[in-house]
């Protein structure tokens, strides 16, 4: 059976970068690092965010912890879930019509005022 | 080690990040914290900025998951009075020290304590909806032990339920807004 993955959308910015950095095993410093890098500085992951965001994701089957770093046990690594893959796919979908239609519109505003 | 007896409210959030800022100032660094005290210890003035956060209960990230956590996101811990964790970090100008991104996670928090106010409520609610209505009106007169008791478990249920309300609207304005 395939759960609707429409229910968890739209995610927030800060969930959907951590979930897109779960592609790979990461522990949560891990995501902080990724996330701050693909975005070039700009997101920041903030601990109560991340902390909030990984709970809810384990609830929900989007991601599974898959270990704990051998160097600091503390530090437990997560993956994202067949789920989770889905609800990327259906965000992606979303965003992209939103860039296109935001894109589209601003365009056609343009060409009216010359 | 200096002890200073103050109360806050569960509300009073913003106003113990104040006191907890001007101490560090002031060179008073926090250690611990009880229920109506705070532990701190005398050295330099300095300028730390303090979060406070709820981690509530029944969740599946460890305590030291958690602090770890916030480590690596640049927070020490300092000290932990029930579900409150109290995290600190040295406030250099016009950087963003939230410990959120977004007001939805902030919202969050708010949730977490009213699912913990609403657990913890209950008995009180329940003796005094149930339990109050129902004793004999004999024992319940002025100089009885059992009026002082019901006059302290309504006071405390009063106390309770406005915890509640005033958490309800701070969730109500976080996630109020255009911003995500």
């Amino acid at each position: 059976m395939i759960k609707k993955v429409e229910k968890y959308s739209p995610l927030t910015e800060a969930t959907f970068y951590i979930l897109i950095s779960l592609v790979e095993p990461l522990h949560g410093y891990g995501i902080i690092n990724k996330v701050e890098e693909m975005t070039g500085g700009r997101v920041k992951l903030a601990a109560g965010t991340l902390y909030g965001a990984l709970n809810t994701l384990l609830n929900n089957g989007l991601i599974e912890r898959i270990g704990e770093d051998p160097e600091n046990p503390r530090r437990i690594i997560y993956q994202i879930k067949p789920l989770g893959e889905n609800l990327i796919g259906y965000e992606i979908k979303r965003l992209k019509e939103m860039v296109e239609n935001g894109i589209r519109e601003r365009r056609n505003n343009h060409e009216k005022d010359k | 080690m200096k002890k200073i007896n103050k109360w806050f409210w569960v509300w009073n959030l913003e106003e113990e990040k104040q006191f907890l800022e001007t101490k560090a100032k002031e060179g008073l660094i926090l250690k611990g914290v009880k229920l109506g005290s705070y532990y701190f210890e005398e050295s330099n003035p300095q300028k730390l900025v303090y979060q406070m956060d709820f981690k509530g209960f029944d969740q599946k990230i460890s305590e030291d998951e958690y602090i770890q956590l916030y480590e690596d996101a640049g927070w020490h811990f300092v000290a932990r009075l029930g579900s409150w964790y109290y995290f600190c970090q040295e406030g250099n100008e016009g950087i963003d020290l939230s410990i959120f991104n977004d007001n939805s996670s902030k919202a969050a928090v708010y949730k977490r304590i009213m699912a913990f106010l609403l657990l913890t409520g209950f008995p009180l609610y329940f003796q005094v909806i149930f339990i109050f209505p129902n004793l004999s009106n004999s024992s319940l007169e002025f100089p009885n032990f059992h009026f002082f008791i019901r006059i302290f478990i309504i006071f405390v249920a009063i106390l309770h339920f406005s915890a509640f309300v005033k958490i309800y609207s701070m969730h109500k304005q976080a996630i109020g807004g255009i911003k995500e």
